[in-house]
């Protein structure tokens, strides 16, 4: 660190840039059944990025501090130092990168999530990053990476006493080749080595085909379409197992067809987090309840066909299953069939999204479960936008009396051009594995329970943003960006503040 | 472990120190585009000014902006203008990409950042972001969700008479 200071002294450029940016949460309330009163909390992460030339460098640091003893924590979580140069590059210290579409390493982060460990009841941002080092190549014709690095156990927020966060290691890399005609070919492979445990192993071929050039040579216009395909195996210690992923997709016109294949079978490799099939969904209702892939053993399709008719609207219809083998003859099936019109523009300044879904999953205890919902909005003088949506949602389980409930979701927000909005949100629940409280042990609550919540925005040039919830928020599963995570529930007022500069 | 934050801490007042201003400097980056091709921003700037889009096929407000995107690149393109989706979608969504972007018509070119580096290297905490490059690399713009068009058009029409007096001087 003072060799990197001393170099910035003394040798930094003229055309040096820093650029600072923070995020900063406050709360005052409690998490139900788990504080008996409010607490006060604060979460502050600050990202600093300095540029010069082809090198760049940061680091990020988080602190969190709470009214209750013993969970606080301040910790230097991620650094590194980049340099690009044309095609290549060179990275050390934390990083991000994906091989294939996933099946073998993805490491990630889902930009601006602050989570809060049920376990340590700390808040911290949930990356899946690396740490140690990669090189790429990255032309048109071959592209090529090394990586080697630690994974992060992510579910433990960093600063934990005696908590190694990082005890494994994986070294890897991906190869591929992209011919003239618009075919690639390639593969990629890692070496897994889990701390205590035996290194094994895996490695994926993979190949693509753009189908644009053949039809263009066919004379055919207005159409597109590509083929992505990848084989993987695990192999090594005692632990075997595969993946495979294929994707199909095509356009012509203002009409679009997405069809994918999956086969996983004992490919949780730790490390991986290959494609899901599985509709990432922006309806509330429809979110929290998304199937979470199980790569131990899933295999299945997902179909979407959408039909864009210009300054009209679009349908979309999606239809995705997966099933379960879980061993001695247990078997979970996942269905969703899901359709939905959207309408640009209807009567004066009206624009609207109207779906409906079917689907199960037996994994998650959910037998039956239909989600119909209407989304309105409105264009107001000034460039102001007022916007209801209401979302209902009726599902049965395979437990429980009565096993039967009704979710209903409802919003309404306006948003002014200046950079302010308000909403205020409301959601209701008959599920038995809300109304329920676990703290009475002989006794099965089932009265519907209720969240209001009004969340307000503002924002300041483009320096400064600010969000304020006051209510109350309903917990459980939470899905951006493709993955989905656990949020916990909360009462009080939460603020948050992100700065640029 | 806490003196190394705080050494962290003194290095970045250094490097703060070293920085001449305090605008960000947009980092270069190299992505594919949907035929695979590469395309770095760095190129991108030789012709002009860029408009970054990030966004993602399952971000309602990113759809409700993509048309103003489209309008925004068919007037300004002839003025050295380049838009750029960079698209967020990661391995569960990524195959619909394609067809998304071919039935709506987007006419500009859109990349893909499979492991969300570049967002993380642009600071991006939300979608849609919409971040304008001048052709130093300069960050002039820069808007996280939508309705500020007015906005975005004035920063535009702010540095393409620049663009247009370099290119009359060559």
């Amino acid at each position: 660190m003072l060799v990197l200071s001393l170099l910035a002294l003394f040798y930094g450029r003229a055309d040096a840039q820093v650029a600072v940016s923070s995020l900063t949460e406050a709360q005052r309330g409690r998490v139900p059944g788990a504080d008996s009163t409010s607490l006060a909390t604060l979460y502050e992460q600050v990202n600093v990025d300095y540029t010069a030339g082809d090198v760049q460098a940061g680091l990020r640091a988080e602190a969190f501090r709470s009214q209750t003893g013993g969970r606080g924590m301040v910790s230097l979580s991620q650094k590194y130092v980049r340099w690009t140069h044309g095609l290549a590059s060179l990275v050390a210290g934390n990083y991000y990168a994906m091989l294939g579409r996933g099946l073998t390493l993805r490491a990630f982060e889902l930009p601006g999530v602050v989570l809060e460990s049920p376990g340590y009841r700390r808040r911290y941002t949930p990356s899946e990053d690396l740490e140690g080092g990669m090189a790429s190549w990255t032309g048109n014709r071959v592209m090529a990476r090394a990586l080697i690095g630690r994974p992060v156990k992510s579910d433990v927020p960093p600063g934990v006493a005696d908590v190694d966060r990082r005890t494994d290691w994986v070294a890897g890399g991906e190869m591929r080749f992209r011919s003239a005609g618009s075919l690639t070919l390639g593969g990629t492979a890692v070496n897994l080595r889990p701390e205590g445990r035996e290194a094994s192993w895996a490695w994926s071929g993979l190949a693509g085909l753009d189908f644009l050039p053949i039809l263009h040579t066919l004379g055919v216009k207005d159409a597109s379409g590509d083929f992505y395909g990848e084989y993987a195996r695990r192999g090594g210690g005692a632990e075997a197992g595969y993946g495979v992923y294929l994707s199909v997709n095509a356009a012509v016109r203002g009409l679009g067809l997405s069809v994918e294949y999956k086969d996983y079978d004992d490919f949780a490799l730790g490390v991986n987090d290959p494609p899901s099939l599985v509709r990432e969904h922006s309806a509330a209702l429809l979110n929290r309840t998304t199937h979470v892939l199980l790569p131990l053993n899933e295999r299945g399709y997902q179909a979407e066909l959408t039909y864009v008719l210009s300054d009209v609207g679009t349908v979309t219809a999606n239809l995705s299953r997966g099933r379960n083998a879980l061993g001695a003859g247990f078997e979970t099936v996942f269905d969703e069939r899901y359709l939905a019109v959207e309408m640009d523009r209807f009567y004066p300044d009206f624009s609207g999204l109207a779906f409906f879904d079917w689907g199960r999953d037996e994994l998650e205890g959910m037998l039956d479960r239909r989600t119909g919902g209407v989304l309105l909005e409105r264009e107001m003088a000034g460039g102001q936008r007022l916007s209801a949506d209401f979302q209902v949602q009726r599902g049965r389980r395979p437990f429980g009396h009565p096993d039967a409930f009704t979710d209903t979701y409802a919003s309404v927000s306006w948003q002014h051009p200046a950079g302010f909005g308000a909403a205020l949100v409301m959601e209701r629940s008959s599920d038995i594995l809300e109304t329920d409280d676990a703290g009475t042990l002989t006794q099965i609550e089932t009265d519907p329970r209720t969240w209001w919540a009004v969340n307000l925005n503002a924002r300041l040039g483009s320096r400064y943003e600010a969000l304020l919830l006051v209510g109350k928020r309903r917990g459980g599963t939470a899905c951006t960006s493709g993955t989905c995570y656990q949020v916990l529930p909360y009462n009080g007022v939460e603020a948050r503040m992100t700065t640029r500069f | 472990m806490k003196r190394r934050i705080l050494q962290g801490l003194v290095a970045a007042a250094a490097l703060v120190w070293a920085g001449t201003g305090t605008a960000a400097q947009a980092p270069d980056f190299n992505l594919p585009d949907l035929e695979g091709q590469r395309v770095h921003l760095k190129a991108l700037l030789e012709d002009g000014p860029v408009l970054v889009d990030f966004w993602a096929t399952w971000c309602k407000p990113c759809m409700k902006a993509m048309p103003k995107l489209v309008e925004i690149h068919k007037k300004y393109r002839d003025r050295g203008l380049t838009v750029l989706g960079v698209n967020a979608d990661g391995p569960r969504s990524q195959a619909k990409v394609k067809p998304f972007v071919r039935t709506r018509g987007i006419s500009f070119p859109v990349v893909i950042d499979g492991d969300g580096g570049v967002l993380r290297r642009m600071q991006v905490q939300a979608l849609p972001t919409t971040v304008l490059i001048a052709q130093d690399g300069e960050v002039v713009y820069r808007h996280v969700g939508i309705g500020d068009e007015k906005g975005l058009v004035e920063a535009i029409e702010t540095l393409l008479p620049a663009v247009e007096r370099n290119a009359e001087s060559k």
